[in-house]
């Protein structure tokens, strides 16, 4: 029954600061960034909200209870895209200021590159949506025992109706609320059980008896150097391929408030994976021996918590799940409005009529959604696992290169774009050799792809590259 | 060994940098600028 009660309250207070925050919105540019006019606060809520997914509660807190400290290496490339963008990339893109991924790509190499890019992230994000829909249905079901089709629909209708309403704007304050629940609901969970446990003290000299490995920057030689290169490589470039992170920092009020709110993100995610190695380590060694890692947070949330704290925990948990899916459905939207419907119709919309479509797009999208996700199968399960690794290995050089290398041209992008994606499709069909995500090849691939087809063809003109490499340096 | 085992001191030492630098970057960048708009009378 608490549970229930907590998260039938978190859904309702989620949806009215969405639908409140929506009254905001009067032209399509509100819908698509906000009006360009978000603060530092949301900026770093939204994004660390869209980064923290169930994953990353649920299975991370499993990881870290394997590895111990050595599994922190799965972040480091998450912290290493914040501190890129924050000392350089940000200011940039953000002068730049356009709406979405593709229009950086069709103003740098062309409009091919736009379309294909735009028709990647679109079908990514449709199965991510659903994905994360799937997760957030997952986490009540387990709660509170309530059927997975009621959970599915009721879900997915409160973070489908908010963001078609209010688009950017709801999203972005209602991931920062979603934030605040989250680190409540880690905060809480970890003073129980670094206290239960003796105090983060205590707990490191019994790990040094118990289970030294965990103690390890490698985990005993669990995680190698490679592999901890290639989690920092993978996610550290992988990331500039994300929509979802690039329409936050269009979203900023100015070029200083984007690498400010980058800037400030690091520290968020410190102050969400250090509670979350502590629970994991007190984990080892009041609950010994839990074979499966996504059991460990259910686990030591019904034994540690009393039953309402428990709920606001289970919350927390269902605020990262769906921070991330209304951020997935809001550029989904966007994508099919922005990036295919206006570049293939020859009509000029009015903003009114571009409000209207995205809204109509959201909402169908969003539903079609909640059918995929209750009549998912195995295969569509695989897609939405590998789809967003698929998306970053595509995208991720070409935008980075956009900016830092003025001989980067069409040709080069485009061949790099097609070479990242066969890439990535034949890492996952050869089953991921030495375990590396497919991004890591995708970078390899797609990097001396772009160099060599963009020094064998003629240089961009200086009217694409001035505005990346002239007007774009002074702040 | 206390609250941070030494053998994990470099480890810290390098998410301290990671997660602290960005955040002290862009806190001193921009501070010049800000006030030197606000001298300007921007």
């Amino acid at each position: 029954m608490e549970f229930i009660v907590s998260i039938v309250g978190f859904l309702v207070v989620l949806f009215l600061v969405g639908v409140a925050v929506s009254k905001r919105i009067k032209t399509e540019e509100d819908w698509f960034v906000a009006g360009r006019n978000l603060g530092i606060i949301p900026l770093v809520g939204t994004y660390f909200a869209t980064i923290v997914s169930t994953v990353s509660v649920v299975g991370y807190l499993g990881y870290y209870y394997k590895m111990g400290w050595g599994g922190w290496w799965n972040w480091a490339g998450t912290a290493l895209t914040s501190l890129i963008a924050a000392m350089w990339f940000a200011e940039r893109l953000r002068r730049f200021g356009q709406v979405t991924l593709p229009d950086f790509l069709e103003a740098r190499y062309g409009r091919a590159h736009s379309i294909f890019g735009g028709v990647i992230i679109l079908i990514a994000m449709l199965f991510f949506t659903s994905a994360q829909l799937a997760g957030s249905a997952q986490v009540v079901v387990t709660s509170s025992g309530v059927d997975r089709t009621t959970a599915i629909v009721v879900i997915g209708l409160v973070f489908i109706i908010f963001t078609a309403l209010g688009g950017m704007e709801s999203v972005a304050w209602t991931d920062t609320f979603c934030t605040v629940v989250i680190l409540a609901g880690i905060w809480l969970l970890m003073f129980r059980a670094v206290g239960a446990a003796g105090g983060v003290g205590e707990i490191h000299r019994t790990l040094a008896k118990i289970k030294p490995t965990a103690l390890d920057p490698f985990a005993g030689g669990g995680i190698t150097v490679g592999v901890a290169i290639s989690w920092i490589l993978t996610w550290g470039i992988g990331n500039f391929g994300a929509p979802q992170f690039s329409t936050r920092i269009y979203s900023a009020r100015d070029p200083e408030t984007a690498a400010k709110s980058m800037g400030y993100t690091t520290i968020s995610f410190l102050f969400f994976y250090l509670p979350l190695m502590l629970i994991a380590l007190a984990g080892i060694i009041l609950f010994p021996g839990i074979e499966k890692g996504d059991a460990v947070a259910p686990m030591m949330i019904g034994k540690l918590m009393s039953p309402w704290a428990a709920g606001l925990i289970m919350a927390g948990v269902l605020a990262a799940a769906i921070s991330t899916a209304d951020s997935v459905l809001l550029l989904a939207g966007t994508t099919f409005v922005r990036d295919i419907l206006q570049k293939f119709s020859s009509r000029n919309y009015t903003s009114k009529e571009l409000l209207k479509i995205s809204r109509i797009a959201t909402l169908v999208i969003g539903f079609l959604s909640i059918g995929f996700t209750i009549y998912t199968t195995e295969s569509v399960m695989w897609i939405q696992a590998n789809m967003v690794g698929v998306m970053g290995s595509t995208l991720s050089v070409v935008v980075l290169a956009g900016f830092a290398w003025k001989r980067a041209n069409s040709q080069g992008a485009l061949a790099s774009m097609i070479v990242g994606l066969l890439t990535a499709i034949a890492w996952y069909a050869l089953g991921k050799p030495f375990g590396w995500f497919p991004i890591l090849p995708s970078l390899i691939t797609g990097t001396i792809t772009l160099v060599v087809v963009s020094l064998a063809t003629p240089a961009p003109s200086n009217a694409v590259t001035d505005q990346f490499f002239s007007a774009g340096r002074k702040i | 060994m206390d609250v941070i085992p030494d053998s994990l001191l470099l480890f810290w030492v390098f998410f301290g940098v990671i997660c602290i630098f960005p955040a002290v970057y862009v806190g001193v960048k921009y501070r010049g600028k800000t006030q030197n708009a606000q001298k300007a009378g921007k």
